[in-house]
C-alpha cells in the first residue's frame, strides 16, 4: 500500500512539476504573478476537444495527432494574446505588481467563465474506455499512468536541457536575471518574453492534457492546478526552477497521503497548510537565495 | 556622554564584509560626515544602527543603553530618526498628512481611546495640527502643505521628510545623502536646515558622497572603505590627508 | 417593488462588505481573497448558534463577530509577516481552508446540504420578518457599520493605516509597531463582514457553502476596484454598481445558468479595464503602488 501512494504522489508530483515549472519561469522571465496560467490550463484541454470534434472522432491515430497539434498552437496563440493585450502594456508603464495580479485575475475569471458557457459546468471525459493496467508486485499501475510517467519525466528533463544548454535557454535566464541588461546586450527582450510565455504555457498544457486524458476536465481545474503551482514555486524558493520541481513533488506526495488517510476534498486545503508552515519555517522557501533588505 | 556608541560592529552578507569590526562614538549636538566610494558599507552601517538588520558582532550603546535587541520601531520610539537616499515618504498622503502622520504621541492610535476617550485625542490632535503647522513653516513648504507628497519635487521630498523627523522629535538623525540629487540652490537650503536642527539640539550623522559641501558643515568626518573606518578626524585634518585620495581612487 | 427591496437589501449587505475591505485594501495595503471566507463565519456562526443552541439574534450576533475576530487573529499570524503576493496567496489559502471545512465538516455545518430554517431576527421583542422591515433593519445596520468605518478612516489610526500602506519602512522608522496596526486592521475588517453574514443567513434563511467562494471573495474585491479604493464613496459606488450591472442582464432576458457565467465574464473585464485605465477606481483616492 504505501508504494502504491508512493507512486500515485510521484505521478502527480511530476504533472504538477509541468504547471510549476511553467510558472516558475513566467514568474522569473516576465515578473508576473500569472494566476491566468490557471485558465490556460483548463483551455488546453477544451481546445483539445473542440479541435478533435473538428478533426473528427479521435479513433484514428492521425486525427488525434493533428487536434494535439492544433491544441499546442492555439494554446500559443492564447498565451500570446495575454502578453500582447495585457501583460506587456502594463509592463512597459511599469505597472505595480499589485496591478499586473489583478489583470491576470481578470483573465483568469473571462476565459474560465467563456469555457463554462460554451461547454457546460460539468466533467467531460476523454477517454471512456478503463485503462489496461499492468501489476508488479503489489501496485497497480494504469497505461495512461506510464505515459504521464514517461512524457512527463521526459519534458522535465527536456527543459531543463533547453534552460542549461541551448541560446534560448541562456536568454532566458538572462532575462530573469536583469530584464534591462538584456536589451543592451542586442538581445531582443520582448521576444524571449513571448517565447517564455509559450514555453510555461505549454508546460501547463501538456500537464492538463495528461491528466485529462485520466480523469476528464471541467471548467474548475484550472484553479486548484495554478495554486498547487504557485505554492510549490514558493516553497522551492522563488528563484529556483528545481526547487519548484521538488516542492511540486512534496505536494504530490502529502496530496496523495491526505486522499488516502482523509478524502480528496481535503486536498486544496492540505496544499495550503504545507504553504503556510513551509513559510513560517523557513520565510523565503526551501531552496531560496537571500534578497537585499530593500528587495523583500 | 557619547550619544551614540558603536563597538566593534561586524555584518557580513555570503562571506563579504559589509561592515568590518567598526567603532565610533558621536557627541550630542555634532554633525559628524561619513564619506567614502560606492559600496563600503555605509548604508550597511545606517541599516544596523537603525536596527533593520542584525549585527554579527558588536555592540550599539545610545545615550548609555545597549540598543542591540530593540526593533526598529523601539529604536525611533527612543530617538533615532532615519532618511534614506529614495526619501521614502508616503506618496498618497499630503505634504501636512506626513507631518501629522509622523507625529511621536498619538493616543488615537489605539482605537479604544479614539472611540472612548474622544475628548482628550482631539485635543492632542489639536496640538498635533499646531505642531505640523509650525514645521512646515520651518521647511518652507507650507504652500505645498495639501498637495500630495509625490508631486512635490524631489528636493521638497527630502526637506519633508527632514520635517517627519521634526514631528517625531527624533533625535539622532541618520542622513542618507541628504544632498544627492538636488540642485545647488536647494543643497545649500538642506544644509542650512540641518544646520538649524542641529541648533535645536539634533545630532546628526550623515552619509554623503557631495565631499566639500559635507565637510563645509561637519564636525568631524569618518572616512569609510571596504567596510571599515580608514581614516578620521576634523575636515581640515581629513581633507589635508594624502589617504583620503588613495581611499577614493583606490590607488 | 419586492423586487426593489430586495435589491435593496443587497446593496446593504454589500455595502458593509465593500467598506470593510477597502479598509484592508484600500487603507492597510493588504490585498486580500479571503473576505468571502469571513463572510460566510459569520453567517454560519450566526446561524449554528440560533438554529442549534437557540439563542436570540443579538446574542449570536455578538457572538459571531467575537469568534470570527479570534479567527482573524489566526489568519494574521499566519500570513501577515510575508510580503506582497505571497500574502495574497496566504489570503488564498485561508479562504479555500475556510470553504473545505465549511464543506467537509458535515457533522458540524451539514456541508453542501446546508442549514436550513433560520429563523428571522427579533430584537426587543420585535420580530422583523417582512421585506419592508428586514430592509429598514438593513439600513439602520448599514449606516451603523459605515458610520464606524468611516470614523476608522478618518482618525489617527486610519492615518497610520495609510502611511504603512505607503511606505512601512519609512512608518517603522517613524517608531510604528507596523504588525500591531495590520492586525488590527484585519480583525476590523473581519468584524465588520461578519456583522453582513449575522445579516444575510436571517435574510435568506437557508446557507450553503457554495455562497462563500473565492468567486464571492472576487465580487467583492471587483467593488472596491471598480468603485475606488482609498476613500469612503469609492466602496459604496462599486457596491451599488456591481449590484445593480447584473441586474439589468435580466432584462436582457438571459437565462439563469448562464447568467452567473456572463456576469464573472464582466467582472472580470471590468478589473482589466480598471486596472488598465483607471487603477485608483472610479471614485477612489489611492491607486496601487
Amino acid at each position: 500500500m504505501a508504494f502504491q501512494i508512493l507512486l500515485n504522489g510521484l505521478i502527480a508530483g511530476l504533472l504538477y512539476s509541468l504547471v510549476a515549472l511553467g510558472f516558475s519561469l513566467i514568474y522569473s522571465g516576465a515578473k508576473v504573478f500569472h494566476i491566468a496560467h490557471g485558465a490556460i490550463y483548463t483551455a488546453a484541454v477544451y481546445f483539445f476537444l473542440a479541435w478533435i470534434f473538428v478533426a473528427g472522432p479521435a479513433s484514428s491515430g492521425w486525427s488525434l495527432f493533428a487536434a494535439l497539434l492544433a491544441t499546442l498552437i492555439s494554446v500559443c496563440l492564447l498565451a500570446l494574446l495575454f502578453e500582447i493585450s495585457v501583460y506587456r502594456p502594463l509592463s512597459v508603464r511599469r505597472a505595480p505588481p499589485l496591478v499586473t495580479f489583478i489583470s491576470s485575475l481578470g483573465l483568469y475569471i473571462i476565459i474560465v467563465n467563456l469555457i463554462a458557457l460554451f461547454f457546460g459546468n460539468e466533467t467531460k471525459i476523454l477517454n471512456p474506455n478503463i485503462e489496461p493496467t499492468i501489476t508488479l508486485g503489489e501496485v497497480i499501475i494504469t497505461r495512461m499512468q506510464i505515459i504521464q510517467l514517461i512524457v512527463s519525466s521526459l519534458i522535465i528533463l527536456l527543459v531543463f536541457f533547453l534552460l542549461k544548454q541551448t541560446a534560448l535557454g541562456r536568454n532566458i535566464r538572462a532575462l530573469s536575471d536583469n530584464p534591462i541588461l538584456v536589451n543592451v546586450l542586442g538581445i531582443n527582450g520582448k521576444r524571449i518574453r513571448i517565447l517564455v510565455f509559450m514555453l510555461g504555457s505549454l508546460l501547463a498544457a501538456s500537464a492538463s492534457l495528461l491528466k485529462a486524458f485520466d480523469v476528464g476536465v471541467d471548467p474548475h481545474v484550472g484553479l486548484s492546478a495554478v495554486l498547487t503551482a504557485a505554492v510549490a514555486v514558493i516553497i522551492g524558493g522563488a528563484n529556483s526552477h528545481f526547487g519548484a520541481v521538488l516542492g511540486a513533488l512534496l505536494l504530490g506526495m502529502t496530496q496523495n497521503l491526505v486522499v488516502w488517510f482523509l478524502s480528496a476534498q481535503w486536498q486544496d486545503a492540505m496544499t495550503f497548510v504545507i504553504f503556510i508552515l513551509v513559510l513560517l519555517a523557513r520565510r523565503d522557501g526551501l531552496l531560496a537565495t537571500k534578497l537585499r533588505l530593500e528587495e523583500r | 556622554m557619547a550619544l551614540l556608541e558603536i563597538q566593534h560592529l561586524a555584518k557580513s552578507f555570503d562571506g563579504v564584509k559589509a561592515v568590518d569590526h567598526v567603532s565610533f562614538a558621536i557627541e550630542p549636538g555634532t554633525i559628524t560626515s561619513i564619506i567614502g566610494p560606492n559600496g563600503a558599507g555605509k548604508t550597511t552601517l545606517f541599516n544596523l544602527v537603525a536596527g533593520f538588520l542584525r549585527r554579527d558582532a558588536g555592540t550599539i550603546h545610545y545615550k548609555g543603553k545597549a540598543i542591540d535587541d530593540l526593533s526598529p520601531s523601539q529604536r525611533a520610539g527612543l530617538g533615532v530618526g532615519r532618511l534614506w537616499q529614495d526619501i521614502r515618504v508616503f506618496r498618497n498622503m499630503t505634504a501636512r498628512e506626513n507631518l501629522l502622520v509622523a507625529q511621536k504621541h498619538q493616543p488615537g492610535e489605539k482605537i479604544s481611546n479614539y472611540l472612548l476617550r474622544y475628548k482628550n485625542v482631539d485635543k492632542l490632535e489639536k496640538q498635533n495640527r499646531e505642531a505640523a503647522e509650525r514645521v512646515i513653516k520651518f521647511i518652507r513648504l507650507d504652500h505645498k502643505q495639501n498637495s500630495l507628497a509625490q508631486d512635490l519635487s524631489y528636493g521638497q521630498q527630502k526637506l519633508l521628510a527632514l520635517g517627519r523627523l521634526l514631528m517625531n522629535e527624533a533625535e539622532l538623525l541618520l542622513l542618507d545623502e541628504p544632498t544627492a540629487g538636488v540642485n545647488p540652490l536647494m543643497i545649500d537650503e538642506i544644509l542650512a536646515l540641518i544646520q538649524m536642527l542641529v541648533k535645536e539640539g539634533k545630532t546628526v550623522l550623515m552619509i554623503e558622497h557631495n565631499v566639500p559641501k559635507a565637510m563645509s558643515i561637519s564636525d568631524w568626518v569618518y572616512v569609510m572603505d571596504e567596510g571599515r573606518i580608514e581614516l578620521y578626524g576634523s575636515p581640515a585634518e581629513v581633507s589635508s590627508n594624502p589617504l583620503l585620495k588613495e581611499v577614493y581612487l583606490g590607488v | 417593488m419586492n423586487y426593489l427591496l430586495h435589491l435593496i437589501v443587497l446593496i446593504e449587505l454589500y455595502v458593509m462588505l465593500a467598506l470593510s475591505l477597502n479598509l484592508m485594501v484600500g487603507y492597510t495595503g493588504l490585498l486580500t481573497l479571503a473576505h468571502a471566507a469571513f463572510y460566510g463565519l459569520g453567517a454560519y456562526a450566526t446561524t449554528l448558534l440560533m438554529v442549534n443552541w437557540g439563542f436570540d439574534f443579538l446574542f449570536a450576533l455578538i457572538l459571531a463577530i467575537a469568534g470570527t475576530v479570534l479567527l482573524s487573529f489566526l489568519i494574521s499570524f499566519a500570513s501577515l509577516r510575508f510580503r506582497g503576493d505571497y500574502f495574497i496567496l496566504a489570503t488564498l489559502a485561508f479562504q479555500v481552508i475556510v470553504f473545505a471545512v465549511l464543506y467537509n465538516w458535515v457533522d458540524l455545518t451539514r456541508g453542501p446540504y446546508g442549514i436550513p430554517g433560520i429563523p428571522k431576527p427579533s430584537l426587543l421583542g420585535i420580530k422583523i420578518d417582512s421585506l419592508l422591515s428586514f430592509s429598514l433593519f438593513g439600513f439602520v445596520v448599514a449606516c451603523l457599520i459605515a458610520g464606524f468605518l468611516a470614523l476608522i478612516f478618518r482618525s489617527p489610526f486610519g492615518r497610520t493605516l495609510q502611511a504603512i500602506r505607503d511606505d512601512e519602512l519609512a512608518a517603522t522608522a517613524l517608531g510604528k509597531n507596523v504588525m500591531s496596526f495590520k492586525v488590527r486592521s484585519v480583525a476590523i475588517a473581519s468584524g465588520c463582514a461578519a456583522v453582513a453574514g449575522a445579516l444575510y443567513a436571517t435574510y435568506v434563511t437557508f446557507i450553503d457553502p457554495t455562497s462563500f467562494t473565492i468567486d464571492e471573495s472576487i465580487l467583492m474585491l471587483s467593488m472596491v476596484i471598480v468603485g475606488g479604493t482609498g476613500n469612503l464613496k469609492g466602496p459604496m459606488v462599486g457596491a451599488v454598481m456591481l449590484i445593480v450591472l447584473p441586474e439589468l442582464l435580466r432584462f436582457l432576458a438571459i437565462p439563469d445558468a448562464v447568467a452567473a457565467n456572463i456576469r464573472l465574464i464582466i467582472y472580470g473585464f471590468l478589473l482589466i479595464i480598471m486596472m488598465h485605465v483607471r487603477p485608483q477606481g472610479l471614485a477612489g483616492k489611492y491607486q496601487f503602488e
